[in-house]
């Protein structure tokens, strides 16, 4: 099954325990330890990262994007799934259980 | 029985590597530049690392941290008692032993409020400015072009953090500290520039962490200090071809009050 299979607007994720991250200067620094692997995403991402609490679901999460960036619900959704597929896949976050 | 030591400074720790036998120590010496008994100094040690082949481990303390060298060392130190031990395992214990010193110096200078960058780093009177890369990105190459400054160390550099802003120590001679103008991290190219960078991206390619270094809270302190020294010294990507001309776009980049100090002086 892909990673955007199991992404669905009710998924609810949380940063992945094994990651060390850092806002610097509103984009978000992730490092995976062990392998040293550095990731960096953008504002919006670095806000999303933010919010994933074990609670919100993907939905509340890009009702609170659309509202803060103006942008249409819709394409908030989009985008927010895109990203945590994007995160999944990387193993930066995990299913809530 | 330990039969022969060397010390080597890292910023403002000594380290005193305590080796099993003489022969292993001047094999050993070779790799850090200078003869064993160069190095050593009349200061107190600030920590102490024994060195041996093929023997038997000690017993640890629940404090002490892991040197693991994925075959070519294995060792543990202690921060609560700045003591610890190494065997060199692999068949080349020079650079077995080098590696363990470069992870180790990352944990007493990160112990100590700094961090160790992979840079190069080059000092005029007051003034550093340290080119960052992995190996073989060229930062010898930048000292061998750069004869008017001072080397202060080709490859790691400590940084440390003070009121007034960022200094820069060459490891492991510990020649400094000197103010840091700017990091440039290096890429090989045909012509020189210089590409600006977010902080979140220097911060990223200024990383480098020991191989295998996983602790949580050293990361992310390594981290929080990455954070700071962007806010406060430009960290930019340094496209360079191979000859002195790039010292133009770092002078440029990074203080026009050095650019008038410099012109000339290549």
């Amino acid at each position: 099954m892909d990673s955007i299979d199991r992404v669905s607007d009710d998924s609810v994720f949380t940063r992945s325990e094994h990651v060390v991250s850092r806002t610097v200067d509103g984009e978000e620094v992730i490092v995976e330890p062990g392998n040293g692997m550095v990731n960096i995403i953008s504002a919006v991402g670095s806000r999303i990262w933010g919010l994933l609490d074990g609670n919100r679901t993907a939905v509340e999460i890009a009702n609170i994007i659309a509202a803060e960036y103006e942008v249409e619900p819709d394409q908030a959704l989009r985008d927010c799934l895109g990203f945590l597929s994007d995160m999944e896949s990387k193993k930066l976050v995990n299913a809530a259980e | 029985m330990m039969d022969s030591c060397m010390d080597i400074s890292l910023a403002n720790i000594h380290l005193r590597l305590r080796f099993s036998d003489a022969s292993l120590c001047r094999r050993c010496a070779t790799v850090f530049g200078s003869s064993p008994g160069g190095r050593r100094t009349s200061e107190t040690a600030s920590a102490v690392l024994d060195v041996r082949t093929n023997e038997a481990q000690p017993s640890h303390s629940s404090t002490s941290l892991p040197l693991d060298g994925y075959g070519e060392y294995n060792g543990v130190f202690d921060p609560a008692t700045d003591h610890g031990f190494v065997v060199l395992t692999g068949s080349s214990p020079a650079e077995a032993l080098a590696n363990c010193v470069r992870g180790l110096c990352s944990t007493l200078v990160f112990s100590n409020g700094g961090l160790v960058l992979h840079a190069a780093c080059l000092a005029k009177d007051s003034h550093a400015w340290l080119f960052a890369g992995p190996s073989g990105a060229g930062k010898s190459t930048i000292c061998d072009l750069s004869p008017q400054h001072t080397m202060a160390s080709d490859d790691l550099t400590a940084v440390t953090e003070h009121d007034e802003g960022f200094r820069a120590w060459g490891l492991p001679d510990a020649l400094g500290p000197y103010e840091i103008k700017g990091v440039f991290v290096l890429v090989q190219d045909t012509e020189n520039s210089i590409v600006p960078l977010t902080n979140a991206k220097g911060v990223a390619k200024a990383l480098a962490l020991p191989r295998g270094e996983s602790r949580p809270d050293i990361i992310a302190g390594t981290l929080a200090i990455l954070d700071r020294l962007t806010q406060h010294v430009p960290v930019m990507e340094l496209h360079f071809r191979k000859d002195p001309s790039f010292w133009e776009c770092v002078l440029g980049s990074s203080g026009k009050e050095q650019r008038a100090e410099e012109d000339g002086q290549y």
